[in-house]
């Protein structure tokens, strides 16, 4: 490769970059947007199903009405009937039928669904006996209709047509009104924006408002066998004729939640919604045209001036200068404004999927409202299963706050106390206030709608989480291509501005190709995960709740409340105890050994066995020795006339075995530094002191020691590091226990993380050890420094 | 260096054992007296060092109520070596040693070429900013395991790799003590190596594999060595990484197995010594590399 190519090549880099940077950015926003208008559709149909039950229950309540009005009418003839039900708002019903509770029908007029309605063969009507009323939804092929139950209560009024004894027996009123102009007139709201429904009845007939046609449904069978199959909202893009649709659907089930009658769908035609981030787009597209064409000129007169002058030229330091500034300048050209681009686009976006996203809020408050005023004659014992019923059937929570400050929640625990004062209002309409609010520092969008009647507001909210995150990895994708747009394009500069020297460029490729999956593995693995956990300890962060919190310093105040972390470290610091021991042992050991005898590498075979056996082994050996019933220990005091221990199983005596096993283990490891610390003393220093006639303990003391210093420094601080980090003997041994008398810090960020699920505040202890470990390794590596000086 | 022992001539050994009775010999009683006891104390921990060992061993051929009397018995009435394959097929052992296989030849192969490239590239190839970057390597050394824990578990799970072999292997391939030793390795031999392949015209990556990975082989053999030693005893990432019993490594399998059969010690001894074997005779035979990587670095592997 000539190095005019190679020139021409590493110049092309950031202007290609540049290129892909736009078109990557660009798929983000597109992607972002979709993400958003998913959501909406998804919550619309929710919210649709939301309506289709409040219409059902509704319906229920007045038919309930108008069974307890033919309770107190004298006779319980169709014109009673007839009347009861006008009076009710129901006169638009197919049909209804009084029949006992066995089942036997008394009076019936109109469509009673080939006679089913108010027999035993209805499931809702045997559980309606039960709980006085119920109410479905029922598809045939004349329609959708809802069916309703009410008791009409045990009276003594005289019934046409009946004997002595039914008349004894309550009664019941079954009712059927056809479900569709009600459920259009309570959801005409979302109705006009484009949410539709499907319902279908044995056979291919289908009720609906959708704008499908049946072969389109036809075509996309196996989506809505998927959603039935799993009773969850589906989201789709189909083909309908030419064009392309985003379709979101939810099942809409009978009361039992088991059957499915239709689907709520809420579509949007793919080409209108992109027109709606078009002009986003196209003012993107146009600065990154601007800033690509730009870096293209000046990279062209660059080019051009190398062309002109013969490589040996750049080689004085002014013109190596001059052409960095060039490329530099070049670099600046491309970063500049492709990172306003691409900023301006997320801003920008983050506005348009803002908008998109306060649209379900909207679904879910006219579903409150609704509710509201269902609720308004609904007792204090109804209220919670309503409630919860229509978390599930519409995905958002629902909270009633009292005029006295008590409530109602969906919401669990500590969520459920949520301050309304707090709310962040956006805006206000027909006394509805909407807007933003945390929970538990989740950000959820919150409407709250008055009841005067119930004494309190309701308020509905719903999770921002999905949302949130989409946005939050869209821009962190957006400043990643920033990134490394910016690092490539230093590393192109560097290229062209280096190029002339053959040799450097050559050694820089190999060298940085040589050290590239190990540089990856170490950003991947240790500088990412160390730049994490800080990131962590400000969040809180569960691996099965979506919502991840920025919670400030909630994590560090919970530390520095918490009484079992302080214990763990408290124990910790306890059971690096036992490193003064192991070290006085294995030193003594060592110097056993430093002497010129055969066979001393068998017992440095043997001390070394220990270390190199995996700890579970070793934890398990020892579980059996230490056993107070029958363990060897026990047995060997036993000899010696000593009562036994319990060992691991008492508070007192639990750390302490531990520490023993860690001693038995660590001798080796450490005999083995000793023993070549000992080794590299110059005998010559003994010799002389034999010939001051120094005693053996001032030789220890005056040569030996002093002489050890790094050797026993380091084996201490590495031991120090370690045994704060100590988790295995304690898991497999204590698990924490006796009375958290181990319950040492990596055991107790481990129970934290793992079975308490707060990740952000176990990153949060690990910090804090690690500041403490790193205190001692700081230690060490002053030592090493301190060392470099002497040799 | 210790080692140097096994490399003396027989005869010689001999007179030096000859000569260090006559030493032995000439010294005052006091000397005598603490050589004798120095070496009772050697043997007094030699035999506490094996004893756990020896009843490991023991107990696992016992029947359980041999195992629970008191005084304890030493020996097996009749051995019972049906323990072994009992224990062995109560748990999928063969899986638990096929996925710590697994998992060390992923991690060894890994770690052998990547410590080897980068050691090779910051010893021999002059590149601009590489003692910056050793050093942003080694001061990565000064991490605590503990921080980083969390942080990859959560990595792991976004990638979607829990219970995977990825998320088993691929974390492990930060081996910046491997990359070290290398580097230390390939250093010390003398540049006319690779100024002769220059001069044929062979490219770095020839040079590379061609000469110095060849002469690093003791280097590479203790990365080896001390990475399966590493792999093998590997305890809480696979714990906190692995979830289902398909995925579990070798220690794990040992300590749920002890956990299911808490009771059954002769069961939990057979199992606890059938994973000890494997390590030990590794240690027994590649004694020397264990002693080199200790001594090379002065790292204490824990």
């Amino acid at each position: 490769m000539s190095i005019a190519t190679k020139r021409i090549l590493a110049a092309a880099m950031p202007v290609v970059l540049a290129a892909v940077a736009f078109v990557v950015g660009d798929a983000i926003v597109v992607h972002k947007y979709l993400g958003a208008v998913q959501e909406e559709l998804v919550q619309s149909t929710r919210s649709l199903r939301g309506t289709v039950l409040n219409v059902r229950a509704d319906m229920q309540r007045r038919i309930k009405a108008a069974a307890n009005a033919l309770s107190s009418s004298p006779t319980l003839g169709p014109e009673a009937v007839r009347s009861a039900l006008a009076k009710h708002d129901l006169g638009s019903a197919r049909g209804w039928v009084i029949s006992t509770y066995d089942g036997a029908v008394i009076a019936e007029s109109g469509e009673t669904l080939g006679g089913q309605l108010g027999t035993r063969s209805d499931i809702l009507f045997d559980v309606s006996r039960e709980i006085g009323g119920g109410s479905d939804l029922a598809v045939d092929a004349a329609g959708v209709y809802i069916k309703a139950y009410g008791a009409v209560g045990g009276n003594g009024s005289s019934v046409e047509g009946a004997s002595a004894t039914d008349a004894a027996t309550d009664l019941f009123l079954g009712v059927v009104v056809p479900a569709e102009p009600v459920i259009a007139a309570a959801a005409s709201d979302l109705l006009s924006a484009g949410v539709g429904y499907a319902f279908y009845a044995p056979g291919e007939s289908r009720f609906g408002n959708t704008g499908f046609t049946d072969a389109s449904l036809q075509r996309e069978s196996r989506f809505f066998d998927q959603i039935t199959a799993a009773k969850a909202t589906g989201f789709q893009i189909v083909r309908v004729g030419n064009k392309q649709q985003l379709v979101a659907a939810t099942p809409i089930f009978d009361f039992e939640q088991w059957q499915v009658h239709g689907f709520a769908m809420a579509s949007r035609d793919k080409a209108e919604t992109m027109a709606a981030v078009r002009g986003s787009r196209i003012t993107f597209w146009v600065i990154g045209v601007v800033a690509v064409g730009i870096a293209l000129l000046g990279m062209s007169r660059i080019l051009q001036l190398v062309r002109e002058a013969p490589p040996r030229v750049f080689q004085s330091s002014e013109q190596r200068r001059w052409i960095r500034s060039q490329m530099v300048l070049l670099g600046a050209l491309v970063i500049v404004p492709t990172a306003l681009g691409l900023g301006w686009a997320m801003v920008r976006s983050n506005a348009d999927t803002a908008m998109v996203m306060s649209r379900p809020i909207n679904a879910a408050t006219t579903v409150g409202q609704d509710l509201v005023e269902r609720l308004s004659d609904s007792d204090d014992e109804s209220l919670v299963p309503t409630l919860s019923l229509m978390q599930q059937v519409t995905g958002a929570h629902y909270t009633f706050v009292r005029d006295d400050g008590s409530r109602v929640s969906t919401l669990r625990e500590e969520r459920a106390e949520f301050d309304v004062g707090h709310m962040d209002v956006w805006s206000h309409t027909d006394g509805v206030r909407s807007g933003i609010i945390r929970i538990n520092y989740v950000i959820h969008r919150v409407s709250a709608i008055p009841a005067p009647e119930l004494g309190g507001e309701l308020y509905v909210t719903v999770e921002d989480t999905p949302y949130q995150n989409s946005l939050a990895s869209d821009n962190a994708k957006m400043i990643a291509i920033i990134i490394v747009l910016t690092l490539m394009v230093t590393v192109a500069v560097w290229i062209v501005s280096s190029v002339h020297r053959e040799r450097t460029f050559r050694l820089a490729i190999a060298g940085f190709l040589f050290i590239t999956p190990a540089l990856v593995i170490l950003l991947w693995w240790a500088i990412g995960p160390l730049l994490f956990s800080v990131f962590l300890t400000f969040h809180r962060w569960s691996i099965i709740n979506p919502a991840k919190p920025f919670v400030g310093f909630a994590n560090y105040v919970r530390m520095f409340n918490d009484r079992l972390w302080w214990q763990s470290l408290v124990n910790t610091g306890y059971y690096a105890l036992h490193i003064p021991v192991a070290m006085v042992v294995s030193l003594t050991v060592a110097m056993a050994m430093n002497r010129d005898m055969r066979g001393i590498t068998v017992f440095r075979t043997i001390y070394y066995l220990p270390t190199v056996n995996s700890l579970v082994v070793t934890a398990l050996m020892w579980k059996l020795i230490f056993n107070p019933e029958f363990g060897l220990l026990n047995y060997l005091l036993s000899l010696v006339g000593l009562p036994g221990l319990a060992w691991l199983s008492h508070p007192t005596t639990a750390m302490p075995s531990i520490m023993l096993v860690t001693i038995w283990f660590a001798i080796g490891g450490q005999m083995i530094l000793f023993l070549a610390g000992l080794k590299s003393i110059p005998k010559t220093y003994y010799e002389v002191a034999d010939i001051d006639g120094t005693p053996g303990l001032a030789k220890f003391w005056y040569i030996t020691l002093p002489l050890l210093r790094p050797t026993l420094l380091f084996v201490l601080i590495t031991s120090t590091i370690g045994s704060f980090q100590v988790f295995t003997q304690v898991y497999m041994l204590t698990q924490g226990g006796p009375a958290g008398s181990t319950d040492v810090a990596m055991y107790r960020l481990y129970t934290e993380a793992w079975y308490n699920l707060r990740m952000g505040y176990g990153a949060t202890q690990a910090l804090t050890l690690s500041v403490i470990i790193f205190i001692f390794t700081a230690f060490q590596f002053r030592f090493f420094s301190r060392e470099i000086k002497y040799s | 260096m210790s080692t140097s022992t096994l490399d003396v001539p027989k005869e010689t050994r001999f007179s030096r054992l000859k000569d260090s009775f006559r030493r032995f010999r000439a010294r005052k009683w006091q000397e005598q007296l603490a050589g004798l006891m120095g070496l009772f104390f050697l043997i007094l921990v030699g035999i506490s060092c094996l004893i756990p060992f020896l009843w490991m061993a023991s107990t696992s051929l016992m029947e359980t109520r041999e195992v629970v009397k008191f005084p304890p018995s030493l020996l097996p009435e009749v051995p019972l070596w049906e323990n072994y394959t009992n224990a062995m097929t109560a748990f999928p052992f063969p899986r638990f040693f096929l996925n710590t296989i697994i998992m060390a030849v992923g991690v060894i192969v890994g770690r052998v070429v990547i410590a080897s490239m980068a050691g090779y590239a910051f010893a021999r190839i002059d590149f601009p900013a590489r003692n910056k970057i050793f050093f942003l390597f080694l001061a990565t050394m000064m991490i605590p395991p503990a921080i980083t824990l969390i942080p990859s578990f959560v990595i792991i799970a976004s990638l979607d790799w829990v219970d995977t072999y990825y998320a088993l292997i691929i974390p492990w391939l930060n081996y910046v003590w491997g990359i070290f030793l290398l580097r230390q390795f390939l250093s010390t031999l003398p540049v006319s190596l690779e100024d002769a392949a220059r001069i044929d015209g062979a490219g770095e990556l020839a040079i590379f594999w061609r000469i110095f990975f060849p002469l690093a082989k003791p280097a590479v053999a203790v990365v080896i060595i001390f990475s399966f030693v590493d792999v093998w005893k590997a305890f809480m990432w696979p714990l906190i990484v692995t979830r289902s019993m398909e995925m579990r490594t070798i220690e794990l399998g040992v300590a749920m197995f002890s956990g299911a059969y808490s009771t059954n010690f002769p069961y939990q001894m057979a199992a606890a010594t059938a994973v000890a074997v494997p390590i030990i005779v590794i240690y027994l035979l590649a004694q020397k590399y264990f002693m080199e990587g200790i001594n090379l670095t002065g790292a204490q592997k824990m």
